[in-house]
């Protein structure tokens, strides 16, 4: 293997290819054993129908070495994904859209002849606002009889996770954080409420699977006693896992910050210079990549992305990222990525060897980063001090736009309504002198009408 | 409610279509229970959407007139 280039540790579990990285591109090596499902993908017509239609990666086989000779067809290098999330980071309707889209390529590629041999959520991802499969060599040829050996995975990694939900609670998503190859179903089933046995999706997809798997978990079955899945039965198991997908619904309501932007003590005036000086700032910095950390329903990304820049818009409530989503769908936005990371304890690195799937940290930093009303929840909600935070924004980015909201603020009082004040430390004076060790401050305006004050700030170098 | 789950016999009644591999290709692996409760599914579902098909067929040959051309329906997708 040639110097300078790395392995892909997420993608050691197919053995039809690897993923690679070299010189900052990523690369696909498909290997020798996948050559004929590889071959008819592309004769078949399906690549092109699927790119087409937007819901697969386009690729361009490319003249470069591979990783392991022996095994070496050819190499294909992907179309970049600007950021790659993860399904515990999606909100409700992003991973049912995934789950949807996979199903819509299960359709497709039976017309062509072929079916989805893994049905991972790992292998969407969203592009230009669009749910996208990203895993060229997730295809096989379809052969009449044979049940869909992606069953028990689509049901772990998508309907067991949406049911949980929608039917029970939107945290338990976060389940999928834990279990790397989706939900357990005999979990699912024990979560769920009895009334969802009365639903014939989830009673034979969730709550029969999982007995099924329980009973024969320990038996010796001969094979021959199975009998096969004819076409007509196959498309038949598909379109009842789209009509369970699709019954499927959440509605977020009466959260804590799905209301904000109404109940905040901003007048017109000051939430209008609030705006007018991130849009300068933003000018001032002409980012590519901006995370917007505390995004809320993602009006100050909105804000970026109509600057063309490409926006992470980061949230911990379940309602606001499934609302600012549900916006970015109804606009068509193609620049914001919505998506739900607790700052507090955001995704670590998880799977082999803490190697698979990348904490959110390691998929930074971000070349520039929004921090609106967030200071004071870190600092007066979660006790993490000015310091710990200056540490923590330098390592989420290079250029920091960030609002200090004051102790007299009327929203900061309303969290210490309830508690002592241990905040001796918390002023602006303790603010500027602790992002100050770390970061040079460029700018400071105060906002007008309010008692806070916007920054603008660059880490430090050397 | 406990539910007693017996695969077999709804295998036996209603386990119709033919050809299955014993080993199944792939890296993943389907799970026993898993593939048996599929087969059954897919059976019943198989059986509904043949049954669409056969009925929408029927309705329109009976709704069809007399001079029209026999034109097939379209195959239901679900």
């Amino acid at each position: 293997m040639s110097e300078g280039t790395s392995v892909q540790p997420s993608s050691f579990r197919d053995p039809s290819g690897r993923l690679f990285e070299r010189g900052g591109f990523l690369y696909r090596q498909v290997n020798n054993r996948y050559r004929d499902d590889f071959d008819l993908l592309l004769e078949s017509g399906l690549y092109s129908d699927l790119v087409d239609r937007e819901l697969l990666i386009p690729h361009q086989e490319v003249d470069v070495e591979g990783i392991d000779p022996e095994k070496l067809y050819k190499v294909i290098q992907p179309e970049e994904v600007p950021f790659i999330s993860y399904p515990y980071e999606w909100s409700f309707s992003q991973l049912k859209d995934a789950a949807l889209t996979t199903l819509a390529i299960q359709d497709r590629a039976l017309e062509f002849g072929m079916c989805l041999k893994d049905a991972s959520a790992y292998n969407i991802q969203f592009i230009r606002g669009r749910a996208v499969l990203i895993d060229t060599l997730s295809f096989e040829r379809y052969v009449e009889g044979e049940p869909w050996v992606a069953y028990r995975q689509f049901c772990q990694h998508f309907l067991a996770p949406l049911a949980l939900m929608s039917r029970k609670d939107v945290r338990l998503g976060q389940l999928l954080r834990i279990y790397i190859d989706g939900i357990p179903l005999d979990l699912t089933s024990e979560l769920l409420p009895f009334r969802s046995h009365f639903s014939f999706g989830l009673m034979v997809h969730l709550h029969l699977h999982a007995r099924s798997e329980k009973h024969y978990e320990v038996k010796q079955v001969d094979a021959s006693e199975i009998r096969g899945v004819s076409r007509n039965s196959f498309v038949g198991l598909m379109g009842s896992l789209r009509r369970a997908i699709g019954k499927l619904k959440w509605e977020p309501s009466g959260t804590e910050w799905a209301e904000y932007y109404d109940e905040t003590n901003y007048s017109g005036a000051s939430f209008e210079h609030k705006k007018e000086l991130v849009s300068t700032y933003l000018d001032r910095i002409n980012p590519r990549s901006l995370w917007d950390m505390g995004a809320n329903r993602g009006l100050f990304s909105r804000l970026a992305a109509e600057k063309g820049v490409m926006t992470t818009s980061i949230d911990v409530d379940p309602a606001c990222v499934e609302l600012a989503y549900l916006d970015c769908i109804d606009r068509g936005e193609e620049r914001i990525l919505p998506l739900l990371v607790d700052f507090t304890n955001p995704s670590p690195d998880i799977g082999w060897q803490n190697r698979e799937r990348d904490s959110l940290f390691e998929r930074g930093p971000a070349q520039a980063a929004l921090a609106l009303a967030l200071v004071h929840h870190l600092a007066i909600s979660n006790n993490v001090p000015l310091a710990m935070q200056a540490e923590f924004f330098a390592a989420a980015c290079e250029h920091l736009v960030i609002e200090f909201v004051p102790k007299s603020d009327s929203q900061v009082q309303r969290l210490l309504l309830s508690r002592e004040d241990v905040f001796d430390e918390y002023d602006r004076e303790s603010f500027e002198a602790a992002f100050g060790e770390l970061f040079d401050i460029e700018d400071s305006q105060d906002i007008t009408e309010s008692q806070r004050t916007m920054y603008l700030m660059r880490r430090k170098t050397g | 409610m406990k539910i007693r789950f017996h695969a077999k016999r709804f295998l036996t009644v209603f386990g119709a279509a033919r050809g299955m591999t014993a080993v199944f290709t792939g890296y993943i692996g389907p799970g026993t229970g898993s593939l048996i409760i599929q087969v059954v599914l897919a059976s019943l579902l198989g059986a509904a959407v043949a049954t669409r098909v056969y009925w929408s067929k029927i309705k329109h040959f009976f709704s069809r007139k007399p001079d029209e051309p026999g034109i097939e329906p379209e195959e239901e997708n679900e």
